[in-house]
């Protein structure tokens, strides 16, 4: 099963990424765009924390396991759901 | 196995007993090992040894379908398995081994016995599961009113609270579960505090480099069932 690293951009600059080392596994890679929007919109709905004032401003990078970059995704892209 | 002496004994609830109380336990006490992740109590399933760890820690979780959630830490300052002194044989939550390690354990109907002979004994105990209620309701306070960097640090120092070392052994998706929230929460929280200096992380492992500062952080999410802990088992009621 493909294994895909959520790294999230929370502020510019070297220090502002928060670098996944460990990754999500995935049955097959046509179900990343979706994982990766239900986990932006659960932080959003209920994860406070100090370094990040506004999720919305906020961005997954996406890369896979031979470290390519395969999808960039804005919060302020993805509904609350509500 | 001989019987352990009570001088010997790590583990703060047993080592601080009265020598008569000890002494009602001991012939029923056998040392056990803590491997990583081993189930000691199965949710809803009969109690049917209570686990005074000596080394390493134990989390109690929920039980949910979808969601694993810590509710409770307990290492060598406790005991598992507590819900007997309440006269309960089941719990709906499971204990399992979070940190390895070992401990003493000792057939639930045996403590029931001897807490019957030793209403003092029995107190002590209950005692320490009024500190545990603390602990919970600390876990409730945290999730309710911090950030997850505070809860992170509380985390970290009740874990360091249990420990040889500095070193903690945990990934971030387990301890994502443990406080509830999603992996990038928790790796966007360690990345803070290891850029503040706070702690060091590497894959697999924390290690706490400045507790004062993480007390700091953590703030009024940390020590309550702490204090509560040394006023009622080591000061005395």
């Amino acid at each position: 099963m493909p294994r895909y690293f959520l790294h999230l951009r929370f502020r510019g600059g070297p220090g502002g990424l928060a670098v996944d080392e460990e990754g999500d596994e995935l049955p097959y890679p046509g179900m990343l765009r979706q994982h990766v929007e239900a986990t932006a919109q659960d932080l959003m709905r209920r994860t406070r924390l100090d370094a990040v004032p506004n999720w919305r401003a906020c961005t997954f990078e996406v890369t896979d396991e031979a470290g390519q970059l395969v999808l960039t995704l804005p919060f302020s892209d993805v509904s609350t759901g509500r | 196995m001989p019987a352990p002496l009570q001088s010997s004994v790590r583990n703060q609830l047993l080592a601080a007993l009265p020598p008569e109380d000890f002494a009602a336990l001991e012939p029923h006490l056998e040392p056990v090992e803590f491997e990583l992740r081993r189930v000691l109590i199965e949710p809803n399933q009969p109690i049917e040894h209570v686990y005074f760890p000596q080394q390493g820690y134990v989390s109690v979780c929920t039980n949910d379908r979808n969601t694993k959630i810590e509710v409770g830490i307990i290492g060598w300052e406790g005991m598992v398995g507590i819900a007997v002194t309440l006269g309960v044989r089941t719990i709906p939550f499971e204990c399992f081994v979070q940190h390895p390690g070992q401990g003493l354990r000792m057939p639930t109907h045996h403590l029931e016995e001897v807490i019957d002979e030793r209403p003092s004994l029995h107190r002590r105990m209950l005692r320490y599961a009024q500190v545990m209620s603390v602990q919970t309701s600390g876990t409730a306070f945290a999730n309710a009113e911090h950030t997850v960097e505070a809860r992170l640090a509380r985390w970290l120092l009740m874990c360091h609270d249990r420990l040889d070392g500095d070193d903690i052994q945990i990934t971030h998706d387990f301890l994502a579960m443990m406080l509830g929230v999603r992996r990038a929460g928790v790796t966007t929280a360690t990345h803070i505090l290891e850029g503040n200096g706070l702690i060091r992380a590497k894959r697999g492992v924390i290690t706490v480099l400045d507790r004062e500062r993480l007390e700091e952080l953590a703030d009024s999410a940390y020590g309550l069932p702490e204090v509560e802990y040394a006023r009622l088992m080591v000061e005395g009621p």
